[in-house]
């Protein structure tokens, strides 16, 4: 994780550790609702691409 | 060459698969969350991307994250903090209407024997028939829970503007 950008550390952050609604999100970050959708969308991305990079052969259920 | 049919049919696809990874971390709406679900339940190759989806957003739940910008941890704490007023308010005010409801039926049902006794008619407390004392009975009590009513609400919003203006 330490190695997305800072915007999409934070908004999973702040979805999965500190578990908050989009509202709040949007709300601390400062942005609009909708930005958040599309930050946290690609945040998951960018980390799913990561993992498959990192590792290739792994299976997903790993991460169960 | 595809059909309109089926050209629409890949564009919702396309669309759906798009709101996995978000259903996956539990934000869509109600409505749209149904959508998603309902297509994955029919479309195995999106059915299989919400599964490791899940195991993603699943896995980020329970491992420990960087700490986000300093400026970002006050506004979380910040709001952390107003829900957790939030919450507090919210429960002492439950408790109050719960103490209310209980105090106005207390209040209803000893005002009958009063009524009765007011009125000198202690030996027919139980007839069930509308007579005057009944009415006046009836009309005192809907009094009390309009005025007790209006005077919550009246008390209610009054709060919300103070801590607006807070």
């Amino acid at each position: 994780m330490g190695e997305l950008p800072v915007s999409y550390r934070e908004v999973l952050t702040l979805r999965f550790e500190e578990e908050m609604k989009l509202e709040e999100i949007a709300e601390v970050l400062d942005m609009p609702i909708s930005t958040v959708k599309t930050q946290l969308r690609r945040s998951l991305l960018r980390m799913r691409q990561t993992i498959e990079t990192r590792y290739p052969n792994e299976d997903w259920n790993a991460f169960a | 060459m595809h059909s309109r049919e089926e050209r629409e049919n890949m564009k919702e696809h396309d669309n759906l698969r798009e709101q996995l990874s978000l259903a996956a971390a539990g934000v869509l709406g109600t409505d749209e969350e149904q959508r998603v679900l309902q297509h994955a339940a029919t479309c195995t190759e999106c059915g299989a991307e919400l599964e490791e989806w899940r195991l993603l957003t699943g896995s980020l739940r329970r491992l420990p994250t960087p700490q986000p910008r300093g400026e970002v941890v006050e506004r979380a704490i910040a709001r952390a903090a107003i829900r957790l007023n939030e919450e507090i308010e919210q429960r002492a005010n439950r408790r109050v209407m719960i103490f209310l409801v209980a105090f106005a039926w207390v209040v209803t049902l000893a005002s009958w024997p009063v009524f009765r006794m007011v009125s000198s008619d202690v030996l027919v407390w139980l007839d069930p028939r509308f007579n005057q004392t009944w009415i006046c009975f009836a009309a005192v009590t809907v009094f009390l829970w309009a005025t007790g009513g209006f005077a919550a609400v009246l008390l209610a919003q009054r709060r919300q503007s103070e801590r607006r203006l807070a």
